[in-house]
């Protein structure tokens, strides 16, 4: 592929793809990518991960925490959601059934003041898992968290423990502890 | 080695019955309208659409010698595709009479396939990546959100979520490729 003598930006790029460029600068950059194989090549690239990623949330494929405006974009896509309403100290009989397309735990918390919230998942055989810095949005009053479907589709029945806890500067602090037993559906591999 | 010729070069051979540029430039031209058309349409199904009108459109008008400044393709192309895009928005997604009378002299043998990443190399790249930064991508790219939004969300400046973006882009790319363990 030839080479481009006057190369977009990668940030550049970046910024048309998600419609942050004013429409003077956005045609410039069209322009150029219709005319220049080497930068289109790369802004394909990101077009690919950009529909792969909105592809493995459609599927609930991505263990992520979730925004409400997510969420809220899953339902309007007619995406089959199930989901699971936890306050501190409390727990639930879950499980994930043939036709959903995303499970999320909804975890209710107080995050005044929180800056960084860390979930600490616990198995029944006791192994944690610590997933640091989860992105949340504080006004919320809950943190959105999805498993993967397919995961959750080969688990056995068991018992799984969350914990979320603030990080603070002066140490940590349990928010609340969430817990989750998972029944498989009835003729499914885990059953 | 022989240079690839130039899209110029190619359109003024394909004003001359060369029907060997029109595959060459169908298979150069049909990515970067594809790209166009995701940018605008958010949507695959109809991106693919867009390329096939907007090819046919500049092969008829290049055949016919319409294109009075071949070296100014892309500016014709552009133009194209900035009227389909408007229109394929206004509901007006019937083929057009010149779609009918030419879609079958496209050469779809020479549109490549679009790229597709690997879902499971991505969703492994993925998940290496640190929360934060995943939860970014998954606003950036599903929920469509522009930085200030995603900022204002996540209790973050702007320039931190810019930042966080462009890093995990350059970590996932390197991952996907296989660079990195």
């Amino acid at each position: 592929m030839s080479s481009c003598s006057t190369p977009l930006a990668d940030g550049l790029v970046l910024d048309w793809w998600t419609g942050e460029l004013g429409a003077a600068e956005a045609r410039r950059v069209e322009r150029h990518l219709l005319s220049c194989g080497s930068c289109a090549a790369r802004a394909q690239g990101l077009a690919a991960v950009s529909e792969g990623v909105r592809a493995l949330v459609r599927e609930g494929r991505l263990p992520a925490a979730l925004s409400p405006s997510v969420v809220e974009r899953l339902r309007s896509e007619g995406r089959r959601i199930r989901e699971y309403r936890v306050a501190p100290g409390g727990g639930v009989q879950c499980t994930v059934g043939p036709d959903d397309d995303v499970v999320l735990a909804r975890l209710a918390a107080d995050f005044a003041g929180v800056s960084r919230v860390d979930l600490v998942r616990r198995g029944e055989d006791g192994a944690e898992q610590r997933l640091a810095d989860l992105p949340f949005d504080p006004a919320s009053g809950e943190l959105i968290f999805s498993p993967p479907v397919d995961m959750l589709r080969a688990m056995p029945a068991s018992v799984e423990r969350m914990r979320l806890i603030a990080v603070e500067p002066q140490g940590e602090r349990l928010l609340g502890e969430y817990t989750f037993d998972h029944t498989p559906w009835p003729g499914r591999a885990g059953a | 080695m022989e240079s690839a010729p130039s899209d110029r070069e190619l359109a003024v051979r394909v004003a001359g019955g060369d029907a060997s540029a029109e595959a060459e430039l169908v298979r150069r031209l049909a990515p970067r309208v594809r790209l166009y058309g995701l940018r605008h349409l958010r949507d695959a199904s109809a991106a693919d659409d867009l390329v096939q009108e907007a090819l046919v459109l500049t092969l008829e008008r290049l055949r016919a010698g319409r294109v009075r400044q071949p070296e100014r393709l892309a500016s014709f192309v552009f133009g194209a595709c900035r009227l389909l895009v408007r229109n394929q928005r206004r509901g007006q997604r019937r083929r057009g009479a010149l779609l009918e009378r030419f879609a079958g002299d496209l050469d779809r043998q020479a549109v490549p396939d679009p790229l597709r990443l690997d879902a499971k190399r991505l969703r492994e790249c993925l998940s290496r990546l640190a929360e934060r930064e995943r939860g970014v991508l998954v606003l950036t790219f599903y929920a469509e959100e522009p930085a200030g939004a995603i900022a204002a969300r996540l209790g973050l400046s702007l320039d931190n979520v810019r930042t966080v973006r462009h890093r995990a882009l350059g970590r996932l790319r390197q991952c996907v490729e296989g660079s990195a363990a």
